[in-house]
């Protein structure tokens, strides 16, 4: 596997500064498709959307998209069963206004970016426990590889350079 | 090798001449004749006598009338009774029909007419030929002249191509300034030498005896010296007017006053009033005392300090030299560039260093008796004699002698000695020059070059004096390169191979070796890429002398090829190489091991598919290195990974949710 190398600084920042503008792209976007589909959800929305603004503009992590990215989509599985209940005109805003005062909305929606900020927390480990699975899987075609090369070669590979092709013992 | 000379000939070892031997070699009958039916007889040359080439080289092109030239030379191998055989040169020589004209002291008698019509006649006609092409006999006396004939009207000179010039001659044929010198070292000389020889001979004919000087040989040339050679042989003799005036002419022991071809002839045909201008100056203005005698003549005074040159230093610098020049020899100009040559700093004893002091002696004995021969450290020889004093040196390994004469030739003492005699000794002069601008080479210590490549140079005649060739007469490239495949039946050899000898030869043989020595040290071939160009070179030898397959020192260049095979780092390749090489060796076609295995590109490929290999070695190392520091959960990569597989999975789950929702 072939080491990724880090990004210049520069390159860094744009990169970053460009998954920003999908990020708030995503969001006002999403706000924008409910506020066309149904005005009033754009209010449970905002409401229940609480926890992903919160991180979004709390988050200090370099990743701090990423890791907004699956609050938000936790966030936003927790908001799609009231989406259904709100429906449209008027009678969609009492809806809403009944879904946002009520607590029990609030439990399951906040229990949802939880699941999300938790998923975050554990994503790391998660992942450092399969690249580290991956790695000695490399290791070993490595040795593999140098073994192969040092039958061929000798031990000289190694910049034992007087050995005069001595094989590796 | 070399079988061609025993088929044209028919040598029978069994059948010695002892008195046609020369200190070149023993004679042996040939049996039958020579193709051209001539009467022949074989000498046996020992190694550190080649011969004279230039008389071998004109007598082959065009006989000389009276004498016995050496028709043909070849290679034999030659059995020497102790079950041993080795290569020898041989020449086959004109066979003389009868008798040396001399045998001990008793010699044939001829009356005046006799010697003139039989004796001086043809040898006129023999000198006049051999000194018109720029040759001296340098073997002339009765012992050396046969009867061709019963009745002694026509007589045959002995050959004079086999030995050293003068090696061969007793010291009573010797002009004065040849004599105590050893008898390979008497040089060259001039046309004097030979009239000399020639006008002793015939006053040994005239009397029918050979004149017995003693045994001393120092007596005898103090006597000669003090007395004048002639009149020492003829006092209480009766010898009339006209053959005394010959006998003076051609035996007076100053060369320049000597008569020549034409005096004689001119006596020969009736005239009586020759005179030749008396110039060899070799008396003080006044008696020279020293070490308790008076000394009038230069030569005993000169022969006086070679005795013990430390003693003659510290006399010569006990006074002011340029006044003692003054007082002893008033009678000639002293420059100050002679005094400056000399260089006699005047000083109350030694000089400390007894080379520096010796070398003052020789300068000073050559200002004395420019004539005379050159005295060195104990050395006592011809200015024209040095090569071939040299020659005798390496081949008895006598160090000493060969140590002085490189510091001789090495120290600028010779070219200082030759600008002191100057002209007055015509053969110093005229071997100076061929001489200096080979002694370069002596002052070079570097493979190839030094005292051995002058003498090769100066004698390509002479076979390689290497000690690696004690049983074979290395005379060409050809004999070296097959000598050298034989020498390295024994491996251990090899690393010797390339003797200071060896070296030299093959350096003047060829210009190529010569280039290639410039970049040599030590005596074994040299390893890698040098090694490569050498097999280049014996490999296109071998194929232009088509020498054959030479499989030993196809294995010597191999096992010195090995090195380059050895670097080559991929041992599946380098096994396969040394392999194949050593097959090609086997063969003895030394080209074939850089034509066929192309090392150098092998070499080549081989770096840098190493190359390439190392970094790609160095690179999984690295990888390797990084993935066992093992993976954290805080790790960027662990972070990255996480999150975004992670959102992934967030956005399934939503996409789930909501189809759940609202479907």
């Amino acid at each position: 596997m072939a080491q990724k190398q880090a990004p210049p600084p520069q390159q860094g920042k744009q990169e970053e500064k460009k998954s920003s503008a999908v990020m708030a792209l995503m969001l006002t976007g999403f706000i924008g498709a409910a506020f066309v589909y149904r005005p009033a959800l754009v209010m449970v929305m905002m409401a229940g959307l609480i926890p992903t603004f919160a991180a979004w503009l709390t988050d200090a992590h370099k990743l701090r998209d990423l890791r907004v990215r699956i609050i938000f989509a936790f966030n936003v599985a927790g908001i799609l069963p009231y989406a259904d209940e709100v429906g449209s005109g008027d009678s969609g805003f009492n809806q809403a206004i009944e879904l946002v005062t009520n607590l029990e909305t609030y439990m399951v929606i906040y229990s949802f970016a939880a699941m999300g900020s938790f998923v975050v927390f554990i994503a790391p480990f998660v992942a450092a426990f399969f690249l580290q699975i991956m790695a000695n899987s490399r290791i070993a075609v490595i040795n593999s590889q140098q073994n192969s090369l040092l039958d061929k070669w000798g031990n000289q590979l190694k910049g034992e350079g007087k050995d005069d092709g001595d094989k590796k013992k | 090798m070399a079988q061609l000379l025993p088929q044209r000939y028919k040598i029978d070892f069994q059948q010695k001449l002892p008195e046609l031997n020369t200190v070149a070699g023993d004679a042996y009958a040939v049996r039958g004749d020579s193709p051209t039916g001539a009467k022949v007889y074989a000498v046996v040359h020992s190694k550190a006598f080649p011969g004279r080439p230039e008389i071998i080289a004109h007598q082959r092109k065009n006989p000389m009338p009276n004498l016995a030239n050496v028709i043909d030379r070849g290679v034999i191998d030659f059995s020497t009774g102790h079950d041993e055989t080795v290569e020898r040169m041989v020449s086959i020589i004109e066979k003389p029909a009868g008798k040396p004209l001399a045998s001990g002291t008793t010699c044939v008698r001829m009356s005046e007419k006799e010697l003139k019509e039989n004796f001086l006649k043809p040898a006129l006609v023999l000198l006049a030929n051999m000194h018109g092409r720029d040759l001296i006999h340098r073997a002339i006396s009765p012992y050396w002249i046969f009867t061709a004939d019963k009745d002694n009207e026509s007589i045959t000179f002995g050959e004079c191509a086999t030995a050293s010039p003068g090696a061969d001659q007793p010291d009573l044929f010797e002009p004065i300034e040849r004599l105590l010198i050893p008898f390979f070292a008497r040089g060259r000389a001039s046309a004097a030498a030979d009239i000399y020889a020639l006008g002793m001979t015939a006053f040994c004919l005239y009397i029918g005896e050979v004149p017995d000087l003693g045994e001393d040989p120092d007596k005898s040339f103090h006597e000669r010296i003090s007395r004048g050679t002639y009149w020492l042989i003829s006092s209480g003799r009766n010898t009339p007017t006209s053959m005394e005036t010959f006998f003076k002419g051609v035996l007076t022991d100053d060369a320049e006053e000597r008569w020549t071809l034409n005096d004689i002839a001119q006596w020969l045909d009736g005239s009586s009033n020759i005179k030749r201008a008396r110039k060899l100056n070799v008396l003080f203005a006044r008696p020279v005392k020293y070490q308790g005698s008076n000394y009038t003549d230069r030569r005993l005074l000169v022969k006086k300090f070679a005795e013990n040159p430390e003693k003659a230093a510290a006399y010569l610098r006990s006074s002011e030299f340029s006044l003692w020049v003054a007082q002893f020899l008033s009678n000639e100009a002293f420059s100050d560039r002679m005094e400056s040559l000399l260089n006699v700093q005047m000083s109350d004893g030694f000089d400390g260093d007894p080379i520096v002091d010796q070398a003052m002696v020789t300068r000073v004995s050559a200002f004395l008796d420019p004539y005379g021969p050159l005295h060195y450290r104990g050395l006592t020889l011809s200015y024209d004699a040095i090569p071939e004093f040299l020659a005798v040196c390496y081949q008895e390994n006598d160090l000493e002698g060969i140590s002085k004469v490189e510091d001789l030739l090495g120290s600028g003492l010779y070219d200082v000695l030759i600008e002191i005699v100057g002209t007055s000794n015509y053969t110093a002069h005229k071997s100076a020059g061929m001489i200096s601008r080979k002694i370069g080479a002596v002052k070079n210590n570097k493979v190839g070059q030094g005292l051995e490549r002058f003498l090769y140079e100066i004698r390509p005649d002479l076979p390689c004096l290497s000690g690696h060739f004690k049983g074979v007469w290395v005379s060409d490239l050809t004999s070296i390169i097959l000598a050298m495949e034989n020498i390295l039946q024994d491996k251990k050899r090899a690393r010797t191979i390339l003797d200071p000898h060896v070296a030299a030869y093959l350096a003047v043989k060829m210009d190529m070796f010569n280039r290639l020595f410039l970049t040599h040290s030590g005596m074994g071939f040299p390893d890698g890429q040098k090694a490569a160009n050498f097999v280049e070179i014996f490999g296109a030898l071998q194929l232009e002398l088509n020498l054959g397959p030479l499989p030993n020192l196809a294995k010597a260049f191999a096992e010195s090829l090995k090195t380059m095979v050895r670097s080559l780092k991929l041992e599946e390749r380098r096994d396969k190489v040394a392999k194949q090489l050593m097959e090609i060796a086997d063969s003895g076609e030394i080209g074939r091991l850089l034509t066929e295995l192309q090392i150098g590109q092998l070499k080549k490929l081989d770096d840098r598919e190493f190359a390439a290999a190392k970094m790609r070695y160095t690179a999984l190392e690295a990888e390797k290195k990084r993935l066992s520091l093992g993976v954290k959960a805080s790790d960027p990569r662990a972070l990255l990974e996480g999150y975004r597989w992670i959102s992934y999975v967030a956005f399934i789950i939503l996409g789930l949710a909501g189809f759940a929702v609202f479907s």
